[in-house]
């Protein structure tokens, strides 16, 4: 009966819900479309009794309005009125429990979960941890500064992409432990229906299974600071084959990223492989010309730091600064990446320093 | 016994937030305070006692 009512509710709503979009959306999972049903049918209850009530109040003051000679009547009380709109509200409450407590249980059940995923907020990237792959990577904003700054034209998923999606297989369960580095995230997919807060000490948990491969965006929708508008979530859904495809990319990637991290690059080579790094890692905060922001970033332009002695600029990326805004990367950016960065910082952004350091002399 | 009755009925009420002002006026009148406070305790372990039964069953019944 009441897969019926919240069917026949879906059908009505469906052809509003196409170009116009103001409810939440269906999504791509069985239980995005279960928690859609209750959504709609706690709604219509709602609708159903606002109308009535009102209906009744405002017929009440039309009716009975004082020109017509109404007179109000004085009593003090009716033990069987108040029983009776104290009991009706409370079985209508019981009654909409009953399913809602369903889908939480449904929504609550992480067992047996097929891939494990450790989800982890940055200030303002994700990381994502594969707990039985060896895989491990930070999902940074793709967007390109120049469209943020409205000197480039704006693409149809402006600041909803990502250079690292997530990727998870199709028809798989997967089970997402989500957590934050340093203050409270959140971490949502509307076609998901997953919106979970990412809390530093906490662990909390949520699970999807997509049964058709696709992109899914998100956001981060807790706010976290000055680029919380920045830190999108984008999920690629694949199939089991092309999942398996990507894994073994993934782990040939990270040896080949072992090998490079003993090679010995140019000047060049790291200046060029360091702007890349500096505009995704640090030009949020430093700016991208390298001139911060005075009294809340400063400027790479002129620094001590970055023009002084090259083990104290390599010690701060890696281990960050305590009581500021500089977080350690010790764990984001690789060997390779870290020495191109700190390359490119002492040689360009307005300095010249004219040294550089070989990932292979980079501990972290 | 009667006061006993009477004190659980006016629980029961409280609990439900409807009472009479005949049984308040009663309840001041003739009532006990320790009847009421024991009376209180006892209706609040039964409620606690079957919001955590429900639950249980609730529990099964998805299970």
């Amino acid at each position: 009966m009441t897969k019926a009512i919240t069917l026949a509710i879906s059908l009505i709503a469906a052809p509003a819900s196409a170009d116009w979009q103001i409810n939440m959306n269906q999504g791509v999972t069985a239980l995005s479309r279960e928690i859609f049903d209750l959504h709609m049918l706690i709604f219509w209850i709602c609708v159903v009794i606002g109308v009535a009530v009102f209906g009744v109040m405002f017929y009440s003051i039309f009716k009975f309005r004082k020109s017509k000679g109404a007179v109000a009547e004085h009593w003090h009380e009716n033990t069987t009125v108040e029983v009776v709109w104290t009991v009706i509200p409370s079985i209508i409450l019981i009654a909409m429990a009953i399913p809602a407590t369903a889908t939480l249980m449904d929504m609550y059940d992480t067992s047996e979960a097929d891939v494990e995923i450790q989800v982890t907020g940055h200030q303002w990237k994700w990381r994502y941890q594969y707990l039985d792959e060896d895989i491990d990577f930070f999902s940074n904003l793709a967007t390109s500064r120049q469209e943020i700054t409205n000197e480039a034209a704006k693409n149809p998923n402006y600041l909803l992409e990502v250079d690292n999606p997530l990727v998870i297989p199709a028809n798989k369960k997967v089970r997402f432990l989500i957590t934050a580095n340093d203050v409270i995230h959140s971490w949502w997919v509307p076609h998901f229906a997953v919106k979970k807060d990412a809390i530093p000490g906490f662990i909390n948990e949520s699970w999807v299974k997509v049964e058709e491969p696709g992109v899914y965006r998100g956001q981060c929708t807790e706010l976290c600071g000055k680029d919380h508008g920045f830190m999108p979530i984008v999920v690629e859904v694949k199939s089991e084959a092309d999942y398996q495809q990507w894994v073994s990319d993934q782990r040939a990637m990270k040896l080949a990223m072992a090998g490079e991290a003993s090679k010995e690059f140019s000047m060049n080579e790291l200046v060029a492989k360091g702007e890349g790094v500096y505009n995704t890692a640090c030009a949020g905060c430093h700016q991208p010309n390298g001139q911060g922001i005075p009294g809340a970033f400063p400027a790479i332009t002129g620094s001590t730091i970055a023009t002084g002695a090259i083990d104290t600029h390599v010690d701060i990326i890696i281990n960050g600064k305590s009581g500021t805004a500089m977080q350690a990367f010790r764990e984001q950016l690789s060997a390779v990446d870290i020495a191109a960065v700190v390359t490119y910082q002492r040689n360009a952004l307005g300095n010249s320093v004219g040294d550089l350091v070989q990932p292979n002399t980079i501990k972290n | 016994m009667k006061i006993w009755v009477l004190a659980i009925c006016s629980v029961m009420a409280s609990f439900l937030g409807v009472q009479s002002n005949a049984n308040r006026e009663r309840d001041f009148e003739h009532g006990r305070f320790s009847v009421f406070v024991v009376a209180g305790l006892l209706m609040t372990l039964i409620f606690l006692l079957s919001v955590y039964g429900l639950v249980q069953l609730a529990m099964m019944y998805v299970q």
